[in-house]
């Protein structure tokens, strides 16, 4: 329980941190902030002077801050410059497909890596095992808009009949829309994928063959596969969670690469195209809400990890002087 | 009459808050002289790993004072200004990996800033001669050296520095049986070298009944008994006291040879006390008083002190 | 009854290769255990008494090598032979190790762990669990029905080793090895531990081979005691003739420099100089030359066979008739 509250008390401070930041953004871009934000450079004095009143800009920075704040607490992150669209409209239609095809890459690559860890560590030393721990090297070191690419290039060569996959919206066709991010989710896979597999053969290998209860399970008895299945595999995966947790957190940053090669219409795309149009409302509001999901995340999956390990969630009683 | 080097004075420990906190340690006092070595035996939940650290001024008193050589470990700090040194069961624990023998040992010298370049190289040499550790060995890193080379190491690092006292912490325990002689008898040499004030923690009755001039026995957090090592050992007057000794292998007991005292029941819970003595929910002569009334530590006719309403009982019904 | 033993060593050597080369754990050890025996296997680091215990029991780590024999009640087995190792070992041998903490799954609970002894032996579940409660009772935890119900953290280190024990007996084992059972543990705890296991031990006629670096805890438990050194048994003999007319140099050595509670406060301790050889080496004659105050040129020109002397004792020195007045300990060491 005191472990909870900590964490949660440090909360508040990086919310603040990280939204000054994302705030202070529009400051440091080169060239007169009014013009950023115009859109265009205005030559007339007396009319920057109006639009600066009008915008706020000619407040001191931190009245600037809490006013946004402010605004972005009740769900007005201002507006976009490039569509005239409300910034908040702009991200919520889009969040869906960013979580969706999160979840969805970081589960199969939970998936993949945990197979593959077990495959290699119940067939030690044989060709599967080094074939997959391969694997996991070259995949790991994948950059994701070359693993992305890879695909799309795979697909148009096996599957030329496939056309355009575009993006079907969950509440309309849950099934097809889980289909249609199926490749971006791989593509986003393999390179977590290989990550989670080298640490659970890592983890297991250690375990295998360092553990004493280990070694107790085999004085009992029990055979290598029984060993691997109830003893290593079960304390092997038990770190990957918070693992996956930060992952699935990651994914929903950076899947801009997947997004863009892919043709989804998700926040990462949306901030990479207002980058181009220098579009900053939208880049703000966009980078808020990626980072403020990224350290919520980050403290769930801190929630999560006690409730799995019986040694965190149930106190050994008496104490030791 | 010259003042002690450790001086505990009324001194309790709690962990936590004042009202759901763990009394580690109750109401301690002991002092100890300069070149003497004070006995600390307890099992787990004794308090006798607190006591250390409060020795050490690596933790403050929640009340009372600590004094190392008459300052308050308050105001010394931690490691008491280098005025306390520790010898830890583990010998790589004080030894850096990385380093060489001679400059680990070199380390507590340049820290303590009471001796220039050419004392430093001296003592160096001196401390490492005392223990033992040839010309070759001091170049070594620790992981190319044995397990009682590196304790012996340990020990020149404790005592370059010459601090009035040192703690050893299960300082054999960690060594094998053949090896720990060697280093017992070292520590004894050294000891009356450099008349060193000792705190010597250890688990093995034996061991510490050997080194010890007093010892103190903890239960729970409070001192049991307390008095000097022979008369402690001929003549026990708390009942704890002689079922430790009575536990000790018959081989090592010679012959102060007992009858073995079987305790009921577990150790009780440091967070949760038992009314009245600490023991009594195990002891085997208790009685009504025993469960109501704490005992004080009350001085014995033999000049030992210990905190039981009936003293010497349980020896001489076990010696009948 | 059998007049096999339950276990028997012949030559026991168990070495692994580091590339060009050879570390050896253990060199040169042979024993017999027969039912209702109590015998301890003594020895510090080092001296290859724990590797010995894998062997017996099939629990090995990799790239070991095992040569000379072992059988269990006849059966000869190749400790490596995973099959063999179950069908011989695990159905009359179990086993009790030091650290009950790291011995314990720590993400399963107490009674899961023991309930696993009897599933990998054919019983149903029910069945399994109510065995495991009163295997924990039987090793005196109270309200073991709850305690069933924790983890290995939640228990102190004296009832973490009692589940140990349980899970040992569970098996229904004709001779129980305890490794240094009781060397993480307090005082009293480790009398207690010693008193449950000499109980059960008298109570089901198990034999019982305790290991242990610790000579006075030996010879309160046992009747017979093997001393290794360096990988070979440097003497073989019963524990009160050990104590009273030791037959090894080693031995005498080794008692002698034990502190007991009337050494004299102001007299060194009998030290041993220098330290064990380490395993890669392989010594030249009889391993503790190098250490022993009795050695001549003779002990270090050819290792000394194991052999019998008076008082029933086997041992590898070779001066031992001409020394042995000299090491005989005085009477009051005796039990």
């Amino acid at each position: 329980m005191r472990y909870m509250l900590t964490r949660l008390a440090g909360l508040p401070l990086t919310l603040v941190a990280v939204s000054l930041l994302t705030f202070g953004i529009l400051f440091l871009v080169p060239g007169d902030t009014v013009d950023v934000l115009a859109g265009e450079s205005i030559a007339d004095p007396a009319a920057k002077a109006r639009m600066a009143a009008e915008l706020g800009l000619d407040r001191p920075f931190l009245v600037q801050y809490a006013d946004w704040v402010w605004r972005a607490a009740q769900g007005d992150l201002g507006m976009s410059t490039s569509s005239h669209r409300p910034v908040a409209e702009l991200i919520w239609t889009r969040l869906g497909v960013t979580v969706q095809l999160a979840i969805l890459g970081t589960l199969i690559s939970v998936v993949i890596g945990v197979a593959a860890g077990f495959l290699a560590l119940r067939f030690r030393g044989r060709l599967i095992d080094r074939l997959i721990m391969a694997w996991a090297a070259v995949g790991m070191s994948i950059p994701s808009f070359v693993s992305a690419t890879l695909i799309v290039l795979g697909i148009s060569i096996l599957l030329p009949d496939l056309g355009v996959v575009s993006y079907v919206p969950f509440s309309r066709d849950p099934l097809g829309s889980v289909a249609s991010l199926m490749f971006p989710a791989l593509s986003l896979a393999v390179v977590s994928g290989s990550m989670f597999c080298r640490y659970v053969q890592g983890a297991g290998d250690d375990i295998f063959r360092n553990a004493d209860y280990v070694r107790t399970a085999r004085a009992k008895g029990a055979g290598d596969r029984r060993v691997l299945a109830r003893h290593v595999m079960p304390n092997a995966i038990l770190p990957l969670i918070t693992v996956a947790g930060l992952q699935f957190a990651q994914l929903l940053g950076g899947s801009v690469i997947a997004e863009t090669i892919f043709s989804l219409p998700g926040v990462g795309r949306l901030v990479i195209t207002a980058i181009g149009e220098r579009d900053y409302p939208v880049i703000q509001g966009g980078v808020l809400v990626i980072t403020m999901s990224y350290v919520l995340l980050n403290l769930l999956v801190d929630m999560v990890y006690p409730l799995v390990d019986p040694r965190i969630r149930v106190g050994s009683n008496g104490g030791r002087a | 009459m010259t003042r002690p080097v450790l001086e505990f004075e009324g001194v309790s420990k709690v962990y936590g808050t004042r009202s759901a906190g763990i009394r580690v340690l109750r109401d301690v006092s002991v002092s100890v002289a300069a070149g003497e070595t004070l006995g600390l035996v307890g099992e787990s939940g004794s308090g006798k790993s607190t006591f250390a650290r409060l020795a050490l001024g690596m933790e403050q008193p929640t009340a009372g004072t600590v004094r190392i050589d008459g300052k308050p470990t308050r105001i010394l700090g931690a490691g008491a200004g280098g005025s306390a040194q520790i010898v830890f069961q583990d010998p790589a624990s004080s030894l850096n990996p990385a380093l060489e023998v001679a400059t680990s040992v070199r380390e507590p010298l340049t820290v303590s800033k009471k001796f220039n370049r050419p004392a430093r190289d001296a003592r160096v040499a001196t401390v490492l001669d005392d223990v033992r550790l040839n010309e070759e060995l001091r170049h070594r890193i620790p992981s190319e050296l044995s397990g009682g080379q590196k304790q012996r190491a340990s020990i020149a690092r404790a005592l370059a520095a010459l601090p009035p006292l040192v703690v050893c912490d299960e300082a054999v325990t960690a060594l094998d049986v053949s090896v720990r002689a060697q280093v017992l008898n070292l520590l004894r040499s050294v000891r009356a070298e450099y008349n060193s004030t000792l705190l010597f923690i250890s688990h093995d009755l034996s061991t510490v009944a050997y080194m010890s001039d007093r010892i103190m026995v903890l239960y729970l957090g409070k001192v049991m008994e307390i008095g000097r090592t022979a008369s402690m050992l001929e003549d026990p007057a708390h009942p704890y006291t002689t079922t430790l000794l009575s536990a000790v292998p018959h081989m090592q007991q010679g012959r102060l040879r007992r009858r073995r005292i079987v305790l009921g029941g577990e150790a009780p819970s440091i967070a949760n006390p038992p009314p009245g003595c600490p023991f009594s929910t195990r002891c085997p002569i208790a009685r009504d008083i025993c469960r109501q009334q704490e005992p004080p530590l009350a001085p014995l006719a033999n000049g030992n002190s210990a905190a039981c309403h009936f003293p010497h009982m349980l020896e001489r019904e076990a010696a009948a | 009854m059998s007049t096999e033993p339950l276990l028997h060593l012949e030559g026991v050597a168990v070495r692994f290769r580091r590339g060009e080369r050879s570390v050896y754990a253990v060199r040169d050890v042979s024993l017999a255990v027969r039912p209702g025996d109590r015998i301890a296997i003594i020895g510090e680091s080092g001296s290859g008494k724990t590797m010995t215990t894998l062997a017996m029991l099939g629990l090995l780590p990799a790239g070991a090598e095992v040569s000379g024999t072992l059988s269990v009640g006849g059966q000869r087995y190749d400790p490596l032979d995973k099959g063999a190792v179950d069908r011989i070992v695990r159905r009359r041998m179990a086993a009790v190790f030091q650290d009950s903490l790291s011995g314990l799954n720590p993400i399963k609970r107490i009674g899961t762990q023991l309930e696993e002894v009897l599933l990998l032996r054919g019983q149903d579940a029910a069945t399994a669990r109510a065995r495991a409660v009163e295997a924990l009772r039987r090793v005196g935890i109270t309200d073991p029905q709850m305690r069933a119900r924790a983890y290995p953290h939640q228990l102190s280190g004296g009832m973490r080793q009692r589940v140990m024990i349980a899970m040992a007996l569970l098996a229904s084992p004709e001779l129980l090895i305890a490794d240094e059972p009781t060397t993480a543990l307090d005082t009293l705890v480790q009398a207690q531990v010693i008193d449950l296991v000499l109980e059960l031990q008298r109570e089901i006629g198990l034999a019982l081979l305790l290991i242990t670096h610790d000579i006075a805890l030996a010879a309160d438990v046992c009747e017979d005691a093997v001393v290794m050194y360096a990988g070979y048994v440097l003497e073989q003999t019963s524990v009160a003739g050990l104590l009273e007319r030791p037959a090894h140099p080693y031995s005498a050595a080794l008692l002698g420099s034990m502190p007991r509670l009337d050494s004299p406060r102001d007299v060194p301790l009998q030290a041993i100089t220098g330290e064990a050889p380490s395993a890669f080496e392989t010594p030249q004659g009889c391993p503790f030359a190098p250490r022993c105050s009795y050695a001549r040129e003779i002990c270090s020109q050819a290792l000394p066979p194991l052999r019998a002397v008076s008082g029933g004792a086997l041992t590898r020195c070779v001066r031992i008739e001409e020394i042995r007045h000299e090491l005989a300990v005085p009477q009051r060491l005796s039990a």
